[in-house]
């Protein structure tokens, strides 16, 4: 009985959910499902309507590419200002200029390339104190308390850029043995 | 009661309520919120139709089907419909994928394969960037909402309570909602608390009331007003919640200088507390769940962290806030200490039933087992410095009881009095001295949730459902759409399925008005109503043409469903043209009432209908046309008049033709001639044949010689009179034998009917005010043949010049004139 219950509620605490509701995904999820990882700055935005959609373009300056390839370097991200109109979607990313990101992007079968999971596929990047580049998203990394009631780290939400690195390279092999 | 303010509440808010979609005009106070939200003037009807794009298959779970996730759809718009203190209303508009962007505003609910990986569904607004004044004050009005669901469902079935939950939830940000943090729909999944049998909080209620507010939402509901401050500085985006046990909490967020407003409060104590938006948790968006409001100057921040604190001043709940229907408590101020972070948020309860996961953790009063397991940021480990209690509850979290459930999961055990009540509880977690309120984490029910053990095919095609805690209020569905339901003794009902396209597999579940389900019992494992060789719903409307700014009426027929059962409903493929009522005329026949928007462009649309579970593309279209002179009533302005058989009936028509005459002009009233008495300026009035039952009629009128739109009246009973009223001695009452308050009075009434035994709770007598007296019996009156003595107690009434107005009803029919009873002073 015990074990049944305990599966059960795993299986609803996985998926956390916003305003656009959001499954909850790990980095090893989004290392798996997306189509590119890169290093970039947003270079400029623009605004289209795709669909019953308006997107928000931001062409990116693309430092390195980590994972997959781009065939363009801009990312939609739901929501925006076109014309006359303004939609809204709670739960999109606003890149900032001159911020550098490592994004986690998901082409759609039509060529519609998204950052994954909403906000969820951006990280800011950082240097440690030790001069080590870090990912960081938003201020999630000083919510969590240990055993004792005190402040501890979500190492699954910052993670080094050598480790992510290391994730991507794993999942490569993982593919290539299937 | 110290600082209640009573004042009448006026419109043209001040800076206040914040979970909606909000621009603020000035970057200085006052703050006054502009919302984005739908202008129900510029909807006919004033209802928001939703469109299903219903455009390729879909990949769904076993047993799943479109029928029946388009029928989950509809039902979870119809949720929003339930709240009666908005204005606005969600009407399905049919199937229809393509759209010019010139309509009226709608939904479009749409399935893709653009959602990225991690996005279950998304819904909100497009609205215009200018602003729009209007009575409720400035909004930039919502030309179209999305609401956008993925391809591929399989990971929630259509049946299930989390995909009716997340479809409320989003529809709520299409109407122009966004998150609270108070357990209602519009909280995320995290802590939401409501159930698909009970899919609202009063949180909820009160958003969608602030946005589109009914004459009677700010005469039923309170207001508590106030600021929190920071170090004398006002705190942006500081929740402030008021609750009480055994009541959903409604909140509000505050405004870029601190102030807020929670409107939408019922009449009743309140504790009020505030604490800070949640850090974004994995999977949300940064910095906190929300679309931030915006000022001129840019998007408003959240404050920074503080302690959670309760008016005025403590740590738990201590003092109650009165708030009284109508008024205003106004300056419940908060002085908040910061602190470094928020260390103890989002945390979700659970309880076991069958070995099912319940979400939030549900409890009976008369149950052995009454654990909670929990988990969430700072509520996952046990420490010395972490403790749970229930606020302010005559129920209690048992001393000691708190432990372990499995690694990152808690429990602790509750003790339910007997004298317990049903509805939610509050829960209070306190880690190193940090305080968080969990709205609504237990809910307190008197049974166990419904189940269905056994379904009996009847040879009458209805089904025989034995189980337990099913009662004479449950309710059953199948998919998304409500059966038929006897109630036959406690555990028994017989239910009727809706009509379903033959073949179809509905799942059948019980609703308990706890907010319990047998979904709860039964899950993914529940009793399924097959359609196997069942007749196939069918229906034919005639091709529709209507031009702009015009009302018409148009006569459905169709097979395979009983529409005095179930009644069709048709949908017009087009925001400008709304389908106002559909009347179900006979077994296969209904009509339809059409309303075209004064401006409407011409176009042509799919025409589409639903009948129970089967939503039916139909093959004929509907074209609107610029208007064209044609003359046509104005079937809205009719429908205050009660119009009997053989009374007259005025319609007033618009491009009525100045040649028209009684001697020229002609009418049908459901086919059977309708002698024209008058044709006066836009008013025809015109005879009801004497022959008509009472029901909805197709009216069609030739005036000087030119046919009108079609349209529909409805004809109800003669009206009953009341002729004469007597004493309990017998004496006819009159103003030199008065009644007297509390006397028992028999009034003589004709026309309540033609059978002989009247129920009692059929038959009601009224004054003007809400006064209803109490009618003892309903009798033949052996004096006078074709009429009835009905005996009252006469309560205390207004009697203007001493005569006391009586008003008689006998199911629909009802009396036109007061009969004025002699009353003594």
């Amino acid at each position: 009985m015990r074990l049944v219950t305990a599966i059960c509620l795993l299986t609803l605490a996985a998926a956390a959910a916003t305003a656009t509701t959001l499954e909850k995904l790990s980095v090893d999820d989004m290392v798996q499902k997306s189509t590119a990882i890169v290093r970039a700055r947003a270079a400029g935005s623009s605004s289209v309507v795709r669909g019953s959609m308006i997107y928000t373009v931001y062409r990116l300056q693309v430092a390195e590419v980590l994972k997959g390839s781009l065939a363009s370097a801009e990312v939609y991200v739901p929501g925006g200002t076109y014309g006359r109109y303004r939609q809204s979607v709670a739960g999109s990313p606003v890149l900032e200029p001159g911020v550098e990101y490592v994004l986690f992007l998901w082409a759609s079968p039509r060529g519609l390339v998204q950052v994954i999971g909403l906000s969820q596929g951006v990280f800011e990047l950082k240097q440690s104190a030790s001069g080590e580049p870090v990912l960081v998203r938003g201020r999630i990394e000083a919510e969590l308390v240990d055993a004792r009631g005190r402040a501890a780290q979500d190492a699954g939400l910052r993670l080094t850029l050598g480790s992510l690195r290391e994730s991507i390279r794993r999942e490569s092999l993982r593919r290539e043995a299937r | 009661m110290r600082r209640l303010a009573l004042l009448l509440l006026v419109c043209g808010w001040p800076a206040g309520a914040y979970y909606h979609f909000v621009r603020y005009a000035s970057s200085t106070p006052p703050f006054t919120p502009v919302y984005d939200r739908f202008d129900l003037n510029a909807l006919p009807g004033r209802a928001v139709p939703y469109f299903i794009a219903a455009n390729g298959p879909l990949t769904l779970a076993q047993g799943d089907s479109e029928t029946a996730v388009y029928s989950q759809i509809r039902a979870a718009a119809a949720v929003w419909n339930s709240v009666a203190t908005a204005e606005i209303k969600l009407a399905f508009g049919g199937f229809r994928s393509e759209f010019n962007g010139s309509e009226a505003p709608y939904i479009q609910v749409e399935f893709t394969d653009e959602l990225p990986p991690g996005v279950l569904a998304q819904g909100g607004p497009v609205s215009r960037l200018e602003t729009v004044d209007s009575p409720d004050g400035a909004f930039t009005p919502i030309a179209r909402s999305v609401l956008r669901l993925p391809r591929d469902l399989t990971a929630r079935p259509s049946w299930s309570e989390r995909f009716f939950l997340t479809l409320v939830h989003e529809f709520g940000h299409t109407l122009g909602l966004q998150h609270t943090w108070t357990s209602g729909v519009m909280s995320t999944e995290i802590t939401r608390a409501t159930t698909k049998a009970r899919p609202l909080g009063q949180d909820d209620v009160a958003a969608l009331s602030v946005l589109y507010p009914t004459a009677e939402f700010r005469q039923k509901t309170g207001v508590i007003t106030g600021r929190v401050t920071m170090s004398g500085q006002g705190v942006a985006l500081a929740s402030v919640v008021a609750l009480v046990s055994g009541r959903p909490a409604v909140s509000a967020l505050t405004a870029p200088d601190g102030t807020y407003r929670i409107e939408g409060l019922p009449p009743g104590l309140y504790f009020v507390y505030v604490h800070p938006l949640p850090p974004s948790i994995a999977g949300e968006p940064q910095p906190v769940n929300l679309e931030l409001p915006a000022t001129p100057e840019g998007r408003v921040l959240p404050g920074p962290p503080f302690q959670t604190v309760f008016y005025p001043g403590t740590p738990g709940p201590v003092t109650t806030i009165a708030v009284v229907a109508g008024g205003m408590t106004a300056g419940i101020d908060f002085q908040v200490t910061p602190i470094t972070r928020v260390n103890v948020h989002s945390v979700q309860t659970y309880s076991f039933y069958n070995r099912n996961a319940i979400k939030p953790a549900t409890l009976q009063i008369n149950s052995d087992w009454r654990t909670v397991v929990f988990t969430g940021y700072g509520a996952n480990v046990l420490s010395p410095s972490f403790s749970v209690s229930l606020l302010n509850s005559p129920d209690t979290i048992v001393e000691g009881s708190l432990r372990e459930y499995s690694a990152g999961y808690l429990q602790a055990n509750v003790s339910v009095t007997p004298f317990s009540s049903e509805g939610p509880r509050h829960l209070i977690f306190w880690l190193n001295g940090e305080t968080y309120v969990l709205p609504s984490g237990v809910v307190i029910t008197q049974k166990e949730p419904p189940s269905i053990v056994s379904v009996t095919p009847q040879p009458d095609g209805w089904l025989l459902l034995e189980g337990r805690n099913l009662e004479r209020t449950t309710a059953v569905w199948v998919d998304g759409e409500p059966a038929r339901v006897e109630f036959l003794e406690q555990g028994r009902l017989r239910v009727l399925p809706p009509p379903a396209p033959s073949g179809h597999q509905g799942v059948l579940a019980a609703w308990n008005p706890d907010g319990q389900s047998s979904l709860y019992t039964h899950g993914d494992a529940s009793p399924v109503v097959s359609y196997a060789g069942a007749a196939e719903p069918g229906l034919d409307a005639p091709p529709i043409q209507i031009p702009a700014g015009a009302e018409m009426a148009v006569e459905l027929r169709g097979t395979g469903a009983d529409f005095r059962l179930w009644t069709p409903r048709l949908a017009t493929g087009t925001s400008d043209v709304a389908v106002r009522k559909v009347w179900a005329t006979g077994e296969g026949t209904a009509i339809a009432w059409l309303a075209a928007r004064p401006g409407a462009a011409p176009a042509v649309a799919p025409l589409s209908a639903v009948v129970g579970l089967a939503g039916l593309r139909l093959p004929q279209a509907l074209t609107v046309t610029a208007p064209d002179g044609r003359p046509y009533v104005e079937i809205s302005a009719m429908q205050n008049q009660y119009l009997s058989p053989g009374g007259a009936a005025t319609f007033p028509v618009i491009n009525l033709p100045f040649s028209a005459t009684v001697a020229n002009s002609t009418a049908t009233i459901g086919g059977l001639p309708a002698a024209v008495l008058n044709i006066a300026g836009s008013s025809v009035t015109v005879q009801v044949p004497a022959q008509l039952k009472p029901g909805a009629y197709l009216a069609e009128l030739s005036l000087g010689g030119v046919s009108a739109l079609p349209a529909v009246v409805e004809v109800r009973p003669v009206p009953p009179i009341i002729l004469y009223a007597m004493k309990a001695d017998g004496t006819t009452v009159s103003p030199a034998n008065p009644a007297r308050t509390g006397d028992v009075i028999l009034l003589a009434v004709a026309a309540l009917g033609e059978e002989a035994d009247i129920p009692i709770d059929t038959v009601e007598v009224s004054s003007p005010g809400g006064v209803k007296h109490k009618v003892a019996s309903v009798r033949t009156n052996p004096r006078e043949a074709g009429t009835h003595l009905v005996e009252i107690r006469l309560e205390p009434v207004d009697a203007p010049n001493g005569a006391a107005p009586l008003l008689i009803a006998h199911g629909e029919a009802r009396s036109l004139t007061p009969f004025l009873l002699p009353l003594a002073p």
